[in-house]
């Protein structure tokens, strides 16, 4: 039975965090993965948004014309600011996991990134609900 | 109970490869990237709200070279970090660990970023 459990079943939920660092690698490969697609969809809406731009096809304040674009310029956008803060947050966790050795300061820093990214996320999100 | 755990091999400690400079490099970028992420994601919040002021600020930056320049900097670190980030999913899989194999992919990586640096840029202004 052994040889059809994969390996990652075999390593999850070892080690002293009690699976918290599984779940943490795992999260931080699912967010690069999915971002990869989203990045190149959004690359493409950015370049439309700046030919529009800088090749004089807007009659209307700039502002204006952001807003009266269609959603489907603005959906890749706001996917990758979301999953790349979330997937920033993770990375960052690592590196001041790496770095800094004074536990207090360790546990300040990386409590005050994730509720900062989680406040910024929250209100990104309410910004295009209302 | 305090479990006294290896710490990770330090900048100073350690001369540094090719692929040790990739590898902290990716680090770097990924925190160039984090903060303009968050720095994008708080002009979108404040465009909503304070539209004028926004406006007025977006024109400021965008006339001025400096910016222009710093965001060159930052798509290039962008596309740096995607493709080493391919690059880390291969390894997550266990494909290219050998020195020859990873000295050229990372090669391949910068090249690549380069390239499509400049392309994107091209993209834009043509």
């Amino acid at each position: 039975m052994q040889n059809f459990v994969s390996h990652f079943k075999k390593v999850k939920n070892l080690g002293a965090s009690g699976g918290a660092a599984t779940h943490h690698f795992l999260m931080q490969r699912l967010s690069a993965i999915f971002l990869l697609p989203v990045v190149f969809w959004a690359l493409i809406s950015l370049l439309c948004l700046f030919h529009k731009i800088l090749h004089g096809q807007i009659n209307a304040p700039l502002w204006d014309f952001l807003q009266s674009q269609s959603l489907f310029y603005y959906i890749p956008l706001i996917l990758m600011i979301i999953v790349g803060i979330y997937h920033g947050m993770l990375g960052i966790q690592v590196i001041i996991e790496d770095y800094i050795q004074c536990k207090i300061m360790k546990h300040f820093f990386i409590i005050s990134c994730k509720l900062f990214s989680f406040f910024t996320i929250l209100i990104f999100l309410f910004t295009f609900i209302l | 109970m305090t479990i006294e755990r290896p710490l990770s091999p330090h900048l100073q400690i350690y001369r540094l490869p090719f692929t040790a400079i990739l590898s902290i490099a990716h680090r770097l970028s990924g925190l160039f990237l984090y903060l303009g992420f968050v720095f994008f994601a708080w002009a979108a919040i404040m465009s909503k709200f304070f539209p004028d002021c926004a406006m007025k600020c977006l024109q400021c930056l965008l006339t001025c070279r400096v910016t222009l320049f710093v965001l060159f900097l930052w798509t290039l670190l962008f596309f740096y970090h995607m493709f080493n980030g391919i690059r880390h999913l291969f390894w997550d899989v266990g494909l290219g660990f050998e020195i020859k194999t990873a000295n050229l992919s990372g090669l391949a990586v910068v090249a690549l970023a380069i390239i499509c640096n400049f392309l994107i840029w091209y993209c834009i202004f043509y």
